[in-house]
């Protein structure tokens, strides 16, 4: 699903935000991906959906290399990721309805479609009840559900998440992750972006730590074998 | 296709809404334009309809002698019952011609109250048959020179040749003012459009991260533009039908006014069909003028 082929992304000049990274995901893996703030998470995420080019490496994302993919293809490839962003990323002038569905009316599916699946993932976030409301109308741990809600609106087969529990309570996020669990076991790869030990403690999945912009540990195969 | 206009001009109209004060500029200049276009427009019609409308039917006057013969007259009079491109005539005697003028210019009753002499000729008022060629005229004109007892044959063609080129210059001058403002539409649709891109900065970047095409980003803009054109336009119409209903008023309750029988003619619908067109227009070039020079880095994926 995803290949890092020793990929390298700096800002300024011999200063790397990645260095030399290098992993494969496969379909249906839930992978977390973890370190301290400033180790890279972000910008690796950021290579995947292609905001960012690499500066060397390739990069591979369902058989696509997104290092050299055509402009006039980089909106396909985002509408088949979901990207849960940090910074939840909503339109502040379109209700809840609209920004879950947006992507859905640019692929020109009709209104009553459109609110069945809006109600099915609003369901599954609990907000079912706020469709009316605009972003700034509701707390940030429901914006960010929000924001889940969107990314999974449209079945993608890759799921990536940044920090998408920072803003809720225990319960709450234990809710999310399961969500995510949920679509997980539907085929979805899922790739959350973390620094909550404690959540990848308990959820026991394949583990990717990131080090000032070093792979330091992946836990692939490892957990492949406490899982067996 | 359907889906995508569809998406364009309900994110457009939104966009309009929510930007309604700023909008209010570019509608009000184009508007001001396509006012100003109009009217020209609305104004050279009329006069050339008036133009037109008088030479259809070439009306020339015969002023006669005051001591013209009875014969003299009946000659004349004669020649013209004659004429193959006369289609009605009518004798003035002297007091009838001021009796006419008393009546026309009541005003100036008092001036000729205070004549001992009655100044106006006696004349016949001829009307030559519509369409007759002012070549004719002249011929007729030639002939009656050879008459006994003719003071002047009297055509005002200077007056009506020089209305007609008036209502040429009227319209053109309409194109040429109407090229200018449509220019500074197009610039003021730009510059509010890329205010408007400022306010949905935010907006088109998490348009891109979702994965929305460049032309479903573009097309609001586009859409936009457009319908403030065409608004605008449609505003500016609107205005100049109001000042044709209220000259149309102002022309019927003064029936003494030089042209107080002219009924003016509103533009015709295929030239209302342009003007909204050259607002939809405008907007779509200033749209797109907006959008290649400035917004096309930003709208752009790289």
């Amino acid at each position: 699903m995803i290949r890092f082929y020793h990929v390298y992304q700096s800002y300024q000049k011999d200063v790397f935000a990645l260095s030399d990274i290098s992993f494969t995901i496969n379909p249906g893996e839930f992978i977390f991906l973890t370190g301290p703030s400033g180790a890279g998470k972000t910008t690796l995420l950021k290579l995947i959906i292609r905001e960012e080019v690499p500066k060397k490496g390739q990069i591979l994302v369902n058989g696509q290399n997104v290092s050299s993919i055509p402009v006039s293809k980089i909106p396909r490839l985002r509408r088949s990721i979901g990207v849960v962003f940090q910074d939840f990323k909503l339109i502040r002038s379109k209700t809840v309805f609209e920004n879950v569905t947006f992507v859905l009316k640019t692929l020109g599916i009709d209104l009553k479609e459109r609110r069945r699946r809006a109600h099915n993932v609003l369901k599954m976030v609990g907000l079912q009840h706020k469709t009316h409301f605009y972003p700034l109308e509701l707390s940030g741990g429901e914006q960010q559900r929000v924001a889940v809600a969107r990314a999974i609106v449209n079945d993608p087969v890759l799921l990536l998440a940044d920090e998408p529990t920072g803003n809720l309570d225990p319960d709450r996020a234990a809710d999310i992750m399961a969500l995510f669990e949920k679509i997980n076991r539907k085929g979805t790869t899922v790739l959350v972006a973390t620094h909550d030990r404690d959540m990848i403690q308990r959820m026991r999945k394949r583990v990717i730590s990131l080090t000032a912009g070093r792979l330091d540990h992946d836990s692939g195969s490892q957990v492949q074998v406490e899982e067996s | 296709m359907l889906q995508f206009l569809y998406f364009s001009l309900s994110e457009a109209v939104t966009s309009l809404w929510r930007t309604r004060i700023l909008n209010l500029l570019s509608l009000g200049t184009i508007m001001f334009a396509m006012f100003i276009l109009g009217s020209f427009m609305f104004v050279g019609l009329n006069l050339q309809n008036l133009a037109l409308d008088w030479q259809k039917q070439i009306q020339f006057n015969i002023f006669l002698n005051d001591d013209i013969s009875e014969e003299a007259r009946a000659e004349i009079q004669a020649y013209l019952g004659k004429s193959f491109f006369v289609d009605s005539f009518t004798f003035l005697s002297k007091d009838q011609a001021r009796a006419r003028f008393d009546e026309k210019f009541a005003a100036y009753e008092k001036v000729t109250e205070n004549l001992e002499d009655n100044p106006f000729p006696a004349s016949f008022e001829v009307f030559l048959l519509r369409g007759t060629k002012q070549q004719t005229y002249t011929t007729l004109k030639d002939e009656l020179k050879s008459f006994a007892g003719i003071e002047e044959v009297y055509y005002d063609e200077e007056v009506f040749r020089r209305l007609g080129m008036f209502a040429g210059f009227i319209q053109m001058a309409g194109w040429f003012f109407g090229v200018i403002v449509i220019f500074s539409s197009i610039f003021t649709i730009s510059n509010v459009l890329k205010l408007t891109f400022f306010t949905r900065r935010e907006e088109v970047d998490i348009m891109k991260l979702v994965g929305a095409s460049r032309a479903y980003i573009r097309g609001p803009f586009i859409v936009e533009g457009v319908l403030q054109g065409f608004l605008g336009a449609g505003a500016g119409v609107f205005l100049v039908y109001s000042g044709y209903l209220m000259v149309g008023r102002f022309l019927t309750g003064n029936t003494s006014f030089i042209l107080g029988n002219l009924e003016p003619e509103f533009l015709p619908m295929q030239w209302v069909v342009l003007i909204l067109l050259a607002g939809g227009f405008s907007g779509l070039l200033g749209s797109l003028f907006s959008l290649h020079q400035f917004l096309e880095e930003h709208i752009s994926y790289h």
